[in-house]
């Protein structure tokens, strides 16, 4: 009678390890997943935006590439000119869109001096697939 | 592991593009660009914005060329910029904020 007594309570007391042993995980797992999301918010930067959206990002912007050049010029605002790249996780090892400079697309559009050079970025549940433009606004004269 | 991760954490707090950013609260201006152009005087300013939510869903334009375009700004003179975000990532509106000519 002692010894089956001393079974039950040595199963009872694995049972009532094993239940905090699974809320512990669940907690670690929703903490673990939590601190994903938010690496992944940090690491969505496939797109040029300075505030990402994972799920739906449509946002334009002035961006420094770096601080030793301006993306100011003397040119009037008149006239925009885009050219933009398509990507996805996809295919992105294998193919990276259309790349233009933005002397090209200034020359594309007609536009004899640049007068500001802007960024736009789309994504639907990045990276599935994005896109960012150059946005190049100046003078047609 | 979990110290690993808090200190993960405050080293990518960099969802508020400014010089710094408050885990719960920011909200101030900061110097962007200034036209080598010296010669452009400052007769109008205008403002664009773009907002994030949760870091899931973000809009808005905040593009210089179109908010000059938008209010009739033809040479800019400076860009700056401001910014507001609770609790780091919960609500970010970034702002773009332009200076110039209207000829």
């Amino acid at each position: 009678m002692k010894c089956k007594s001393k079974e039950v309570l040595t199963a009872r007391r694995v049972s009532f390890l094993d239940r905090i042993n699974k809320i512990y995980r669940i907690k670690l797992q929703r903490f673990q997943a939590l601190f994903i999301l938010l690496i992944l918010i940090n690491f969505s930067s496939c797109i040029t935006t300075i505030s990402p959206g994972i799920i739906f990002n449509n946002t334009a912007e002035h961006v420094y590439k770096d601080r030793t050049t301006s993306q100011l010029g003397s040119g009037r605002i008149m006239k925009m000119e885009k050219s933009c790249t398509y990507n996805s996780i996809v295919f992105a090892f294998f193919y990276h869109g259309k790349v233009a400079s933005a002397a090209s697309i200034a020359r594309e559009g007609g536009i004899t001096k640049i007068g500001v050079v802007d960024y736009s970025s789309f994504n639907i549940l990045s990276p599935l697939f994005y896109s960012n433009c150059i946005i190049v606004w100046g003078d047609i004269e | 592991m979990k110290k690993l991760q808090m200190i993960l954490l405050l080293l990518l707090m960099n969802c508020a593009s400014g010089p710094v950013g408050g885990l719960l609260f920011t909200n101030y201006e900061y110097a962007g660009e200034v036209n080598p152009d010296s010669s452009i005087p400052i007769l109008a300013e205008a403002k664009g914005c773009q907002f994030s939510l949760l870091g899931l869903f973000s809009i808005g334009d905040s593009s210089a060329g179109q908010i000059a375009s938008n209010v009739g700004i033809r040479r800019i003179a400076t860009i700056d910029h401001s910014t507001i975000s609770i609790l780091h990532v919960l609500f970010v509106r970034n702002c773009t904020i332009i200076t110039g000519a209207t000829y």
